[in-house]
């Protein structure tokens, strides 16, 4: 036997099937397979022990209470609701559960002050940083012009936001404005209605039948709260028990989780609100003797300019009645008639105003005609119903010091008209755009944005970049590279929320005072330092009246100073570990105790202040909850304005009552045939920050396709322009145009188109940029006649296919 | 001559396929595996029979192999643990003096034993104990060897490859989950353990 070339092959083959019955290559390949997951270069987090810090994320500025989890006490790794925080009671928005991507991404993280020089950005020293800030703010004041710096907070309810207010006060500028929001429409309800400060409080929890007026209940309305309600309506057991009513133009993720969705042409709320009122006072089914002897405005009377008026019952009687509010809406008299008669029959009658999650204002009047819907069923100041929420007990900031320079700059009117053109606002973010932009020379020589991204953000973004270019120095303290840091100055990053004192006082909506306080948790990742102690150091550094207003040490020591009113005011309770599962709740002895509470375990509340436990009243001038508001008439006859002057449509005693204000929305209709509505989703974030990473995860075809932004539109429109489902088409506005492809729904209005706002972003990174189009940059935004509040929930566009 | 050639292999050419087949057989089955894993030893020489409920210390398991109080498992115990005993010195056996030494000096320099640990899974897994033991009550020994008597640590056998443990291929693939995931009813969805 001889090998030749035969049997040599033969031996080759018999090795092959050895080999593959053997584990040689089967084994092999598994062990490739996980030899590749630990390549040095794929992130293997080191393993160790967990352990747990509370403090507050302020993603979304409601105060929600989170743990954060802690590897060998120095990485965090998860955050989760704190189920005894009453804001939250342990559930979580999405933006919030993966919070702690924001913290860790060097890609969108600023690590150190920045200038912007010779057409790019160099890393600078602090000392540098804050010797360029406040060198720029002396040599403004030194001119006696301190009203040229403007500011721009986007910060919730807290002692930031007091912070930077007093520091724009003392420096001499009235141009403080923080981003719009419905919650200054609530507060001008507040004003001129119930007469009080604080803010609004809705008791979801024990409504038994819920009128809402366009609001996302859960797509983000109010705070985490909402969402716990909604999930304690819907539990077994307690079905039939809360009836919600959605009243909206589209079919939001609300209006199909909703017991009835009542589909009105947009921007028609006001109107619906008026004709169901109309119902109530028709037939006599209101509840008003919850306000005998409480109420101004109803009947005739008197105002307190001494004009007679005939009142909010007349005026309804004449001018809603159903078929008249039918033509505006959309909505049938018999489905008009039967809800208002649900509605004035239930136990618990509570109607909400504000549309998608809050973020933009409403129309004035339109929020006036759901809170006169309110007080005629006798849900004001009720258990299951509405009212002002008193603010916490925290320490009064001292009066501040204002040198001549200061108490020169504050006469003069704000940019934005707020106070004096717009008597009943406070800031008005989109006229201050439109004045600067228009400007021949900026009226403005220093621009300071906190905490918000108004380049991307704003509700006209396109004119917020047209006046941001005009002023010459633009200071960013953001963390993040957003679209408005990536066009500053001057940036001076913040700590990110993990690694600095934090504080919350009672969120939108919530129906007791809250105050929520959160401790650093890690040590700076970067060269970066707290806004607040920033601003701390250049008051001293400004020295004169501006230091003296400003005596303490570092943000920690105001925090203490503020939280000792509490202590002494001996109101309200701490949560604890089990305090509301086991509705006990703890109290606290000391300022130090309660200190050490908060910072452990986040909140401290009131719930016996909560709405209808107590008797409240109304400091409005006639001391009633005022149908018809004194307020708007002597505020206008203050700043000598003429409604006429504001584009009110009506005339005389209406001004001063809940009417419908006709929606003016830019635009030929001819050339824009469709509105486009943009809509505001549970799992698209937009804020300080953009969605997180983990978010981009969990979005459907239908709203991003690839990196193109998909419409929704109705199929008779389709139909009407030959548009098939994923068609490409150029949706275009007066502002601007983009690329988008359509989706084919039912649930959107003939006549309307959706557009998911929280897109086309160019800062931050890949995982958010240069995906999808912004609303903002095509919304062509409206005025609010009386307040002058931006509304942009319509805009007139075109699809052409491309 | 070529055809002389043909008659001379017709019966005999097999015997080189036979010979290719079990050489590689014999590679396959024996030398392979032999060769695919070293021989590792774990730092210290550490007896379960000792330290169990049956040996001198009298310990029960859960002395050492803990879930902690949010739950999450502690597997091997930290050097600290081990501290709250050997801390002093414990009968005058040359294992116990080199441990004692050398974990005084680990302590002060915030170390940890680099204990070889047969069922490191990779990081892609995630793994509760607690649903494990807590809910679905298995007992320990469904996924680990009774150690209860072991005297001396098992060599580890590390796969030169992929750096784990010859121990989690023989009974803790991602089959042997998913086999006792679908004969429990349990979810055998992916992102149960691939989170």
């Amino acid at each position: 036997m001889k090998l030749d070339r035969r049997g040599f092959v033969k031996f080759l083959v018999g090795g092959v099937v050895g080999t593959m019955l053997s584990p040689i290559p089967w084994k092999l390949t598994d062990d490739i397979a996980i030899w590749t997951q630990n390549w040095p270069w794929v992130p293997n987090p080191p393993n160790g022990a967990n352990s747990f810090k509370n403090t507050i994320s302020p993603f979304r500025g409601d105060g929600i209470g989170v743990s954060v989890r802690l590897i060998d006490q120095k990485r965090a790794v998860t955050l989760s609701g704190v189920p005894d925080n009453p804001i939250n009671q342990g559930g979580m928005s999405c933006i919030d559960l993966s919070g702690v991507q924001y913290h860790y991404n060097q890609a969108v993280r600023v690590k150190s002050p920045m200038v912007f020089r010779d057409g790019a950005f160099h890393a600078i020293s602090w000392e540098e940083a804050t010797g360029l800030f406040i060198g720029k703010l002396k040599e403004i004041r030194d001119q006696g012009t301190p009203e040229k710096v403007a500011l721009v907070d986007g910060s919730g309810p807290g002692t930031m936001k007091d912070l930077l207010g007093r520091f724009m006060a003392c420096y001499g500028s009235p141009n403080y404005m923080s981003m719009p929001n419905a919650s200054d429409t609530e507060a001008q309800i507040l004003k001129l209605m119930y007469g009080a400060g604080g803010t609004m409080g809705y008791d979801l929890e024990n409504a038994d039948f819920i009128i809402s007026f366009g609001c996302g209940l859960l797509e983000g309305w109010g705070s985490q709260r909402t969402l716990l309600a909604y999930k304690d309506w819907r539990q077994e057991g307690n079905r039939g028990k809360t009836t919600l009513i959605q009243v909206a133009a589209n079919a939001s993720t609300t209006s199909s989780k909703a017991d009835q969705w009542v589909a009105i042409a947009p921007g028609a709320e006001g109107a619906f609100a008026l004709g169901l009122a109309h119902v109530i006072l028709k037939e006599n089914l209101g509840n008003l003797g919850a306000l005998t002897g409480r109420a101004f405005g109803l009947g005739s009377g008197v105002d307190s300019q001494a004009m007679s008026f005939s009142g909010f019952r007349d005026l309804v009687l004449e001018e809603y009645g159903p078929d008249k509010v039918t033509q505006v809406t959309g909505v049938s008299p018999e489905k008009i008639q039967d809800l208002a008669r649900r509605f004035a029959k239930a136990k618990s009658p509570l109607a909400l105003p504000g549309r998608g999650k809050g973020t933009m204002p409403g129309g004035l009047y339109e929020f006036m005609a759901v809170h006169s819907l309110n007080a005629l069923v006798g849900a004001v100041n009720r258990s299951g119903g509405v009212g002002p929420v008193m603010s916490p007990p925290l320490t009064s900031w001292p009066e501040p010091a204002l040198d001549s320079v200061a108490e020169k700059g504050l006469r003069n009117a704000r940019i934005d008209g707020a106070g004096s053109r717009y008597p009943f606002s406070s800031s008005l973010l989109h006229q201050f755009a439109d004045v600067v932009a228009e400007a021949p020379k900026s009226p403005v020589e220093m621009l300071v944005v906190y905490k918000s991204n108004p380049a991307h953000n704003a509700p006209s973004s396109k004119e917020f970049n047209r006046a941001r270019s005009k002023v010459p120095f633009v200071v960013s303290f953001s963390s993040f590279w957003d679209e408005t840091t990536k066009n500053a100055n001057l940036v001076m990053p913040n700590h990110s929320f993990l690694e600095r004192w934090e504080d919350g006082t009672t969120p939108a909506g919530v129906p007791f005072p809250t105050y929520v306080l959160g401790a650093p948790v890690l040590p700076p990742l970067f060269d970066t330092r707290p806004t607040a102690d920033v601003i701390l150091e250049t008051t001293k550094a400004l020295g004169g009246s501006i230091a003296t207003s400003f005596p303490w040490k570092s943000y920690e020591d105001l925090l203490k100073f503020r939280v000792a009113g509490i202590a002494a005011s001996q109101q309200g309770v701490v949560s604890v570990p089990g305090s509301l599962a086991e509705q006990q709740p703890r109290g606290f002895s000391s300022a130090g105790d309660l200190w050490s509470s908060l910072t452990e375990n986040g909140c401290w509340y009131d719930p016996s202040q909560r709405i209808g436990k107590t008797a409240t009243g109304f400091n409005t001038p006639s001391g009633k909850f005022e149908f018809y508001c004194n307020g708007i008439s002597e505020g206008l006859r203050q700043a000598g304005l003429d409604p006429k002057r504001l584009n009110v449509s009506v005339q005389g005693e209406a001004v001063c009552m809940a009417h419908f204000e006709p929606a003016e929305v830019e635009g030929d209709p001819q050339r824009y045939p469709l509105l486009m509505a943009p809509e505001e989703l549970a799992y698209v974030f937009e804020g300080e920050v953009p969605s997180s990473p983990y978010m981009t995860k969990i979005w459907p075809d239908t709203l991003l396709k690839g990196n193109t932004l998909v419409i929704h539109i109705n199929p008779e429109d389709a139909h009407n322009q030959h548009l098939y489902e994923g068609d490409p088409v150029m949706i275009e506005s007066l502002k601007g145009s983009a690329e988008v492809r359509v989706h084919l729904f039912n649930g959107v209005r003939p006549g309307t188109v959706s557009m998911a706002e929280g897109f086309g972003h160019t800062g931050f990174d890949g995982y958010i940029r240069d995906k999808g189009a912004n609303t903002r940059d095509m919304t062509t935004v409206a005025s609010d006649a009386l307040s002058g509040m931006p509304l942009w929930w319509g805009t007139r566009v075109k699809l052409t296919k491309v | 001559m070529a055809k002389q050639r043909l008659v001379t292999n017709r019966g005999t050419g097999w015997l080189f396929f036979v010979a290719g087949l079990v050489l590689m057989l014999f590679v396959g089955w024996f030398l392979f595996p032999k060769a695919l894993y070293s021989t590792k030893t774990q730092p210290f020489e550490f007896s379960h029979a000792t330290h169990g409920p049956q040996g001198a210390a009298g310990n029960e398991c859960t002395d050492c192999h803990a879930f902690r109080d949010d739950g999450s498992y502690q597997g091997i115990p930290p050097l600290s643990k081990c501290m709250e005993c050997h801390e002093e010195l414990i009968g005058e056996s040359e294992a116990e003096r080199e441990f004692h030494e050398k974990a005084l000096e680990m302590a002060e320099n915030d170390e940890q034993v680099p204990w070889l640990i047969y069922s490191r899974q990779p990081v892609c897994v995630y793994f509760s104990h607690a649903a494990h033991v807590k809910m679905a009550e298995l007992e320990c020994t469904s996924c680990h060897p009774d150690v209860t008597n072991q005297k001396a640590p098992l060599p580890y056998f590390q796969n030169r490859i992929t750096g784990y443990s010859k121990d989690v291929w023989d009974r803790m693939k991602m089959s042997d989950c998913g086999d006792c995931h679908e004969k429990h009813g349990a979810n055998n969805a992916c992102f149960v353990c691939h989170k």
